[in-house]
């Protein structure tokens, strides 16, 4: 357990205790701390400050009812789920974002850190220190809205580049030589990897700031599957490649999950088998309903993974040596990109892969995510606490 | 043969879809905007619409909000032109009523003419959404 | 939930939590055991039941605001934890 050779403030001589006081008046940050009981003990002018109320309205009352957390949308959230929940349940220091709501109803974006107070290692009570981040979080939606944005009109362009250059070697502007046709075919060529670079760095960029946000709704995954391969048929059907959907029991297809991020799981791994697969090959996608997840499945006819680079096909930036010489665009980054998205899903992805046969890649969506213990009440008066209490 | 309206706000791309779509015998009106697109419907009736979402004065969802008004619109075949694959703004357009979501950055001018025909051909009430 | 003739101290310790936090108790005192004493749920002796005796406590505070219940839950644990059966710990 985690050693302390703090002394009880009550315990202090009078000076000291008055130098005690002013430091926890002093923290720049909100600071609350409380009893072995979870009443509040001390609050700061900071803590009063960003959530609206006087200190004599929250000394002594019960910390998860005077502070209380929501989430975005202003759903309580429940009181195992808190961050001083986990702090005694750990017996560490948790540091957590959260919301707050203000005593006038407002929604108050929060850092908190909380740890149990220790003397002679018994846990006395907690001390929380929290800052309002609401500028922080503007700043992370205008970097995102700032990122869809620039996504958009960097493709513009791109569009532009290529459907000119197809429109020229396929003799809209009248006939060209066979030098100048293949010229824009390297044009052509270019601006795909470039908007396939866009595309991945942009993605990759979410993963890595960590704003993927995961909005989990009822989804029919046969359908959402659906939805992609249709709007993949056409580079299918440009390398004459046959793409199919199977599902044995689409009643028990659908789950609680992000559907935009499941959609651009499959859209890369499709666009990826059509891409390493040969002309007049096949694309399987297969949704696989099971008691705990659902498993996907996208096999494809194509060239395979070689043994040797199998470790490290999720990794960044790479590509296998038999793919570089046969197909020069891509740029490594889609599989670790999916790898992120799977996560962002509490899912797994494997695959299995054969040079002679193809590749079958495996993901599974879970239909229950991670959630905390959820205390149910027996007792009359504790079944008043429930857990989603809005008191 | 049929009328068909394109709406776009990037004028060369606005531009290549015209000169594919005419090459193909369609006859070809142009927008920039929904604002414009709203316009141009009450002279120009088509059998369907190139409607790109992300465009300055007023997007191609608001566009469809306001098409779908009952006297204005009939069985036109919508077809949403956009480069944000797997968007909420795609699934609402699908909502709207749109027919047929293409990502314009895979689609070869081969591609876009074979799209249209494929989209006139199809039933009325065939919208895939 | 143990079965009913379970004697370890650890399902005892989980029955008598299954009181007042339902089918959560398990999944609960599994998580108290393992972060505060870094031991499998068999070893659990009466010595470290009166080490986390306190933790359970304020973990439970924060769940409940009537603190005559948390008290009451703590009591049991006491119970449980003596080795002789003669004084309650008090807190």
């Amino acid at each position: 357990m985690p050693e302390s050779h703090a002394i009880a403030p009550d315990h202090l001589p009078s000076e000291q205790r008055a130098e005690a006081e002013a430091l926890f008046t002093s923290i720049g940050d909100g600071a609350i701390s409380t009893d072995a009981f979870g009443r509040i003990t001390r609050i700061n002018p900071v803590a009063q400050r960003i959530l609206g109320y006087r200190e004599d309205e929250l000394l002594g009352g019960w910390f998860p009812k005077k502070i209380i957390a929501v989430t975005p949308d202003d759903t309580v959230v429940n009181l195992i789920d808190r961050p001083i929940s986990k702090a005694f349940l750990t017996g560490h220091s948790i540091s957590e974002k959260m919301h707050y709501r203000h005593k006038d109803g407002r929604i108050i974006p929060v850092a908190i850190s909380v740890s149990p107070i220790l003397v002679d290692n018994k846990p006395l009570g907690a001390i929380e220190v929290f800052r309002d981040i609401t500028l922080q979080e503007e700043i992370d939606r205008m970097k995102s809205e700032f990122i869809s944005l620039a996504s958009h009109q960097l493709r513009t362009p791109l569009s532009a580049i290529k459907t000119y250059s197809h429109m020229l070697v396929d003799g809209y502007m009248g006939k060209l030589t066979a030098t100048q046709k293949q010229s824009l075919r390297t044009i052509i060529g270019a601006a795909d990897r470039m908007n396939e670079l866009v595309s991945t760095l942009l993605n990759i960029t979410r993963i890595e700031s960590g704003t993927i946000a995961v909005t989990p709704k009822q989804v029919q995954l046969y359908k959402a599957a659906e939805e992609v391969l249709k709007e993949l048929s056409l580079p299918a059907a440009d390398k004459a490649i046959t793409l199919s959907l199977r599902c044995r029991d689409k009643s028990r297809a659908t789950i609680k999950t992000d559907s935009l991020i499941f959609k651009e799981i499959v859209t890369n791994l499709v666009s990826n088998a059509i891409k390493y697969t040969p002309e007049n090959g096949k694309v399987t996608v297969t949704v696989r309903p099971r008691a705990k997840d659902v498993l996907m499945q996208v096999n494809d006819t194509g060239w395979g993974i070689p043994k040797y680079a199998q470790d490290q096909i999720f990794s960044k930036f790479f590509r296998a040596q038999n793919i570089v010489k046969r197909e020069t665009t891509g740029t490594g980054l889609g599989l670790y990109l999916v790898k992120g998205l799977v996560d962002a899903l509490e899912g797994t992805i494997w695959f299995k892969s054969d040079e002679a046969t193809g590749t079958n890649f495996y993901f599974t969506i879970p239909r229950k995510t991670k959630q905390a213990v959820r205390p149910r009440r027996r007792r009359p008066t504790v079944s008043k606490q429930t857990t989603n209490e809005s008191n | 043969m049929a009328r068909i309206l394109i709406v776009e706000d990037d004028r060369d791309l606005n531009n290549a879809y015209c000169i594919i779509l005419k090459n193909e015998g369609h006859e070809v009106a142009l927008a920039f905007n929904g604002q414009e697109a709203l316009k141009k419907v009450q002279n120009f009736s088509p059998d369907l619409i190139l409607l790109d979402l992300l465009m300055p004065i007023m997007g191609g969802l608001e566009f469809l909000q306001h098409y779908n008004r009952p006297k204005i619109r009939k069985n036109v075949k919508v077809l949403i032109f956009t480069n944000m694959e797997n968007s909420p703004e795609v699934t609402q357009a699908y909502k709207l009523g749109a027919y047929r979501c293409i990502i314009k950055s895979w689609t070869a001018p081969h591609n876009l003419a074979r799209v249209v025909t494929e989209a006139l051909q199809a039933p009325a009430a065939a919208a895939t959404a | 939930m143990p079965a009913s003739n379970s004697t370890s101290l650890y399902d005892q310790l989980v029955r008598v939590t299954h009181v007042y936090l339902g089918p959560a108790a398990d999944r609960f005192i599994a998580r108290q055991v393992q972060n505060h004493l870094n031991k499998p749920p068999d070893q659990l002796s009466k010595e470290d039941l009166r080490r986390l005796i306190d933790w359970i406590q304020v973990a439970v505070s924060l769940l409940t605001e009537d603190s005559e219940i948390v008290e009451e839950y703590a009591a049991q644990l006491s119970k449980l934890a003596q080795s002789d059966g003669t004084s309650k710990k008090s807190r």
